[in-house]
């Protein structure tokens, strides 16, 4: 699908958009390889690097895009690179790419975020055993995923070429055409949540001598929710940072979390705040019901603001068709929040006794880092 | 981390590459000065969806002696707090009420607070300009928002230092820059204990002294500029404290460490080197030069303040690499102080430089910034327009000269962080030549 949008400015960005949620049978560490791949190919073209172009590539829970970003020259004349790239059956990834995206693959377990990420879409083991990155298996995550179809899309934004653009996509077989697209998840309604819904599952992953701790919160989301997880943790006026951070100086930031499916918010305190701090931020999301309609209406406007800012950058002009629009009006009430998952990561000789004493209620999984990512213990190489 | 390989951009092709024309970075703008003495730039851009208020400090965390280090980045927290009393709505929440957002940062000689409201909002730039004006005049500093602030550092400090080379540039710093001299400090340091209300209150004041504000966005011009005279009509700013010395490279504020190499355990997966440089500020003719030096290297960074700066090279990898990591970077700057960068590799990194600042200037609160540094230094390159000028003006030799002038092995610090059960011994090749052991 080629969506052209024309600005004024200097600058082009062409992007292949390449659809994931409903995908999840695709081997994870095989898409990252693919699309990372493809980008570093695309960064040592010389047609790239004559026009100072730069090359984005990578992947979310939800998409992965390679784009090219730069001056419309330059975009311009680095398109038959992207369509050399693009061309399936001459898929292929440097071998010093690959080595280094094992790497990385091995490595991920002492990363935080890559932990609190994997604790919080609540799969453990999801990283998968040890990647096979053959050629024939790049070729088929290739045909799957990227090929023009259901789940890709080409579109440009700013002073492009347009003919150009459209000759590339139409040789690599997309049509200008809109074809008929999955809808998204549908929207919720406000219905007031059973008063009976499941404790939250508590999953503390052991780090053992860390002198902080790491907190994730997770709960179900739909795109009527945005303003909600807005006034919980999506700004600095959000109630997470209020408290966490202006409040009870926990911690320095609140950040938002966002899944297909779920939303959430995560930080990083001292280890003795562990429980203080995850009582505090439970509270303040019990509590989203009584938020008042003047902070409401804030946060409606800064959602507005937010969506309108991203319009400055071509590459969140093209980002904006994926997201849900900011509602008009101040939605009227909140859906209460449905919490899914709490993830801890911390030392669990100091962490577990407490969090089994403060939250009894919660059943609580303790798990080491690598059965978390990868569904079983580290070698005792790494 | 990623970097681009050096062996790409040095296989280029041998013909000459055009170079494309400098974008307009030309913005409609105006400067007034206010009965208070603070000058305010205005650059409205019709349709724009949102109004931006960026202020720009000529005064940063270098500013702080040695027993207040960290109060520049304390008060730049404090800035967010109440405005004309501590029981009355603070900055942030009435901004939050305007659908606004904020933010701040401290840097070693400048810092700025920003903020952005949506047009959607009927009276945005009037009530922004309001807003600011409270907080110019109006802002509340005392011990209990001080005692806040300082918790709150202190958390944002230990973020950082809890990330696996989190301390390696406060290590670097404490190298490359003599004891004592402000370089040598982490911008980010913990505020002191000893912090009063009095200092940091002074510290706002001379801040205030050395503001140039600037508003940018979807605004008429003529009832913006009649709100400013009338909301910034107060007392007169008082006087600046002086500036702290700095002269130049090698004179007190700006004088290096003696060249050296060190090694560290850190709790760290994989090895890290660093290799720095102290180089001239920010009105040297090599500035550029050693900023597309850096940007060749790549995992390389410049920073420049008005008197002196630092060119710290960076790279991650197995400890078993380090040696390796560190002959290579020696190579490097041992031919380009030979040759420079070769003509075809020079082109392409303008044209990326070129897009950077388009890009740049592309987004509101850059671009409100960026108006703001010139104004607080006009007759420095930092505008973009002379930025661009000078970027498409560089040549092979000017890479030449200012890496022999300031690039050479000899006069670098070495920062090698390796994995806590690693054995340093033997000594590896690389890093012994030059002085390590």
């Amino acid at each position: 699908m080629l969506l052209p949008t024309l600005n004024e400015g200097p600058l082009a960005r062409v992007e292949l958009s390449m659809r994931r949620e409903e995908n999840a049978a695709l081997n994870e560490p095989l898409i990252g390889v693919l699309v990372e791949g493809m980008g570093a190919r695309l960064r040592a073209d010389p047609r790239v690097l004559d026009g100072g172009v730069r090359v984005d590539a990578g992947c979310s829970s939800a998409r992965c895009i390679l784009a090219l970003d730069g001056l419309a020259s330059g975009v311009d004349a680095a398109l038959p690179a992207l369509a050399e790239a693009l061309a399936g059956p001459a898929v292929k990834v440097r071998g010093p790419t690959v080595r280094a995206l094992k790497r990385q693959w091995r490595g991920a377990w002492r990363v935080p975020p890559r932990l609190l990420d994997a604790g919080l879409r609540g799969e453990p083991g999801a990283a998968g055993p040890k990647p096979r990155f053959r050629p024939r298996d790049l070729r088929a995550a290739w045909g799957a995923l990227v090929a023009p179809g259901v789940w890709s899309e080409l579109a440009a934004a700013g002073a492009y070429d347009e003919a150009a653009v459209r000759s590339a996509a139409i040789g690599l077989g997309w049509s200008a055409s809109v074809p008929a697209l999955p809808s998204s998840p549908s929207s919720g309604t406000l219905e007031s949540a059973p008063s009976n819904l499941p404790s939250p599952a508590l999953t503390l992953v052991d780090w053992p001598g860390a002198t902080r701790a790491q907190i994730g919160l997770a709960w179900a989301h739909t795109d009527a929710d945005a303003v909600r997880e807005r006034l919980l943790a999506g700004d600095f006026q959000s109630s997470l940072v209020q408290r966490l951070r202006e409040r009870d100086a926990f911690t320095y930031d609140v950040t938002p979390e966002f899944g297909p499916t779920w939303a959430g918010a995560s930080f990083d305190v001292a280890t003795d705040a562990a429980i203080p701090a995850l009582t505090a931020a439970l509270s303040e999301v019990s509590h989203l019901e009584a938020t008042d309609p003047a902070t409401i209406a804030g946060a409606t406007l800064r959602q507005q603001s937010a969506l309108a800012g991203l319009d400055d950058t071509l590459a969140g002009r093209l980002a904006l068709r994926h997201l849900p629009p900011a509602p008009s009006e101040p939605p009227l009430a909140l859906a209460p929040v449905d919490l899914l998952r709490v993830v801890v990561i911390g030392d669990a000789e100091l962490l577990e006794g407490p969090l089994r004493a403060s939250f009894p209620a919660f059943p609580l999984t303790k798990i080491d880092r690598c059965t978390l990512m990868y569904a079983g213990p580290c070698p005792p190489s790494w | 981390m990623l970097f681009v390989a050096l062996e790409l951009l040095v296989a280029a092709p041998a013909e000459a590459l055009e170079l494309p024309d400098a974008p307009s970075f030309a913005t409609s703008r105006e400067t007034i000065t206010t009965a208070s003495g603070l000058r305010v730039v205005l650059a409205p851009e019709p349709g724009a969806a949102q109004v931006t208020a960026q202020w720009l400090f000529d005064a940063g965390a270098n500013d702080d002696d040695a027993a207040h280090a960290g109060l520049a980045h304390l008060v730049e927290h404090l800035a967010f707090g109440p405005l004309g009393g501590v029981d009355l709505p603070d900055y942030d929440a009435r901004l939050g009420a305007l659908g606004g957002s904020s933010d701040g940062w401290t840097d070693r000689e400048r810092s700025g607070l920003g903020a952005m409201v949506p047009t959607v909002v009927p009276g945005a730039a009037a009530a922004l300009v309001q807003l600011e004006a409270d907080r110019w005049e109006r802002l509340v500093i005392d011990a209990q928002g001080i005692e806040k602030q300082r918790r709150i550092v202190h958390q944002e400090l230990a973020e950082t230092l809890d990330l696996a080379h989190g301390p390696d540039r406060a290590w670097l710093d404490t190298l490359l820059w003599a004891g004592g001299e402000p370089w040598s400090r982490h911008p980010q340091s913990p505020p002191s204990e000893a912090a009063t209300v009095e200092e940091a209150k002074a510290k706002w004041g001379h801040m205030r002294a050395r503001a140039v504000l600037v508003f940018a966005g979807g605004f008429e011009i003529e009832p913006v500029r009649a709100a400013v005279m009338a909301a910034f009509a107060g007392e007169p700013v008082l006087a600046a404290l002086p500036r702290g010395p700095g002269g130049g490279l090698g004179e007190p504020g700006c004088e290096p460490g003696a060249p050296a190499v060190r090694w560290r355990k850190g709790d760290v997966a994989e090895g890290a080197l660093y290799v720095a440089w102290p180089v001239p500020g920010r009105g040297s003719g090599d500035r550029l030069a050693l900023e597309a030096i850096a940007r060749w290297m790549g995992g390389a960074r410049v920073s420049v303040g008005e008197g002196c700066g630092e060119l710290v090279v960076e790279r991650r990898g197995g400890w078993w690499r380090i040696g390796e990591h560190a002959a290579s970077i020696r190579r490097a700057v041992t031919g380009l102080g030979r040759q420079g960068i070769d003509a075809a590799t020079l082109r392409r990194l303008q044209t990326a430089q070129l897009t950077d600042l388009a890009r740049a200037n592309g987004l509101l609160d850059l671009r409100a910034r960026i108006l703001g540094a010139c104004a607080l230094t006009p007759t420095i390159p930092g505008c973009l327009d002379r930025e661009a000028e000078g970027w498409l003006a560089l040549t092979v030799e000017d890479t030449r000269r200012a890496a022999a002038r300031w690039l050479f092995p000899e006069a670098s610090t070495t920062l090698a962080v390796m994995p806590p059960d690693t054995e340093f011994g033997p000594p590896i090749p690389g890093m012994r030549r030059w002085g390590g052991p």
